[in-house]
């Protein structure tokens, strides 16, 4: 829409190489159900770069970007410069590698991360115009953009699990925009399930799910790609 | 959506562009009709609050490629252009310089073009008085002029090239230039931005070490004074023979066409020059030593 084609405000140099990256780091740091409370919770942060992305990365200030996500900044805030300076303070061990994702978006990366408690990882990409696209978390394959208000849920693989999730977000008048729902790991009887959310949902909702018997971990991304700065 | 439908329907019903354009959004989106000049208006003070912050200082960009360019034209008399443009030209550098060195701004369209429009409507207020509620319309017709683009080729310097990015971003410009000076006239608003798009149409994305740097910064200024070319031409009743949303099909068609190296990859054009290589190894060795 014209609006997208104005704007948005963001910290340069690139909307693929730096604004997408601080969503994408914004992204991984939901998905630690501690941290929002926390700043410093978070211990240890790695990312994995597609090869491309990585020989570029200082010169795009993509690395400031990722880990200015990871800390709960936004892409408009001009912070993210001296990201990697404040999680040094905070004491958050971050490193660099350089991989290779074959048959993925060019501009992929891999943010996986600790903290005391949890530990989770992402893989997404920067596909232009600060969109970005989440193909995996925690094993399981999807296909988020971070426009709506978004649930990850791990649950047992047991039968009525999904109904039970789905009653709960039905009763607060919730509409689901978008569902998916894969096994994760047969063995421990485990499956993730994605929901995209037309509104936002509130923090008994969470909780509620949360308490769910099958129900084994919720987060909760709020929308990643907003436009307002 | 075709800008002439756009055009065709402000010429109909004898209402201004920009209000065809708002109510366009507001079918379009669900949204109400205001969040367009809403939004414009914080796009236009954002662009006016990154000037004065480069101002203050002139960061070196992460390479140390750019930093100090937009300071050489503030400290010099032109000689041939006149005052009105090389502000301009200083701002749209400024502009391009800050997103270089992380600054905030705005990507309009995108961060490696984000010099010509401020350089674009700084100057117009600066020399024209415009007021910033009449600045922000213009802007909304801008991007229309930078939608219709987007869908009918791309903004995207790895999708169609420079052309893609400079390229749409003097096309809004110069309709924004049309559209504050007269905004009835309609041949010149359709005319404007096909005139600056055809000028830079086949413009390739060679930046060197594959960063917004070189030749992207000092691309924004050339940006702005073709935008004032093309006004001023489709003021002076000069059309463009073809319309305007065949040119933007004709840039994607020809954006689709370019090779790969020539498309943000940096392995192409001037990234691909002696020296060219010669900077990326020297920028390499000295962050491996940081």
């Amino acid at each position: 829409m014209i609006l997208d084609v104005i704007g948005p405000i963001i910290i340069g140099p690139s909307s693929s190489h730096t604004a997408g990256m601080v969503r994408l780091g914004r992204a991984f740091r939901c998905l630690f159900s501690e941290i929002p409370a926390n700043r410093k919770a978070l211990r240890k942060v790695e990312f994995r770069l597609n090869k491309s992305l990585f020989s570029s990365h200082k010169g795009h200030g993509t690395d400031r970007a990722l880990v200015g996500g990871v800390i709960g900044y936004f892409e408009w805030q001009e912070e993210i410069r001296s990201s990697l300076e404040i999680a040094r303070s905070l004491g958050i061990d971050i490193a660099f590698y350089s991989d290779s994702f074959e048959g993925r978006h060019p501009n992929t990366v891999m943010i996986s991360g600790s903290s005391d408690t949890e530990t989770h990882y992402l893989i997404g990409a920067s596909t232009g115009g600060a969109c970005i696209e989440i193909t995996e978390i925690d094993g399981a394959p999807m296909n988020i953009s971070g426009i709506y208000p978004t649930l990850i849920i791990k649950n047992l693989d047991t039968p009525g699990a999904l109904s039970k999730i789905v009653e709960a977000i039905s009763t607060k008048g919730m509409n689901i925009s978008n569902l998916f729902l894969v096994r994760t790991n047969r063995l421990k009887n485990e499956a993730t399930c994605i929901i995209e959310l037309d509104n936002v949902p509130g923090n008994e909702l969470l909780s509620f799910i949360n308490r769910l018997d099958p129900v084994l971990y919720v987060a909760y991304l709020p929308i990643i790609a907003n436009l307002s700065g | 959506m075709d800008f002439r439908k756009l055009i065709d329907t402000a010429i109909s019903t004898g209402t201004d562009l920009y209000e065809i354009i708002a109510n366009w959004y507001m079918l379009e989106s669900g949204a109400s009709s205001k969040e367009p000049l809403d939004f414009s208006k914080k796009m236009i003070m954002a662009m006016l609050k990154a000037y004065e912050e480069r101002r203050k200082e002139s960061v070196p960009s992460l390479t140390g490629w750019t930093g100090n360019i937009a300071e050489k034209l503030r400290d010099y008399t032109p000689k041939f252009l006149n005052e009105r443009l090389l502000y301009a030209l200083e701002v749209a550098i400024s502009m391009a310089e800050h997103n270089a060195s992380m600054g905030k701004i705005v990507a309009c369209p995108t961060a490696g073009a984000c010099g010509v429009v401020p350089g674009i409507v700084l100057s117009l207020k600066r020399f024209d008085n415009v007021s910033i509620t009449k600045l922000s319309q213009a802007l909304v017709i801008a991007g229309a002029v930078g939608e219709c683009i987007k869908e009918k080729a791309s903004i995207s310097g790895a999708v169609a090239g420079c052309q893609a990015e400079i390229g749409t971003a003097t096309a809004m410009a110069s309709s924004i230039i049309v559209y504050i000076t007269d905004s009835t006239n309609y041949e010149a608003l359709y005319s404007a931005p096909a005139l600056a798009l055809k000028s830079l149409m086949g413009l390739v994305c060679d930046p060197v070490g594959g960063f917004v740097e070189v030749p992207c910064v000092k691309r924004n200024a050339f940006g702005v004074s073709i935008a004032y070319t093309a006004a001023e031409m489709a003021l002076a009743g000069i059309k463009s023979l073809i319309p305007f949303d065949e040119v933007a099909e004709a840039m994607g068609k020809i954006g689709r066409s370019l090779p790969e190296s020539l498309k943000e990859t940096g392995e192409g054009g001037i990234a691909a020059t002696p020296t060219a290589k010669k900077l990326l190894r020297e920028f390499i060795n000295r962050s491996d030593n940081r």
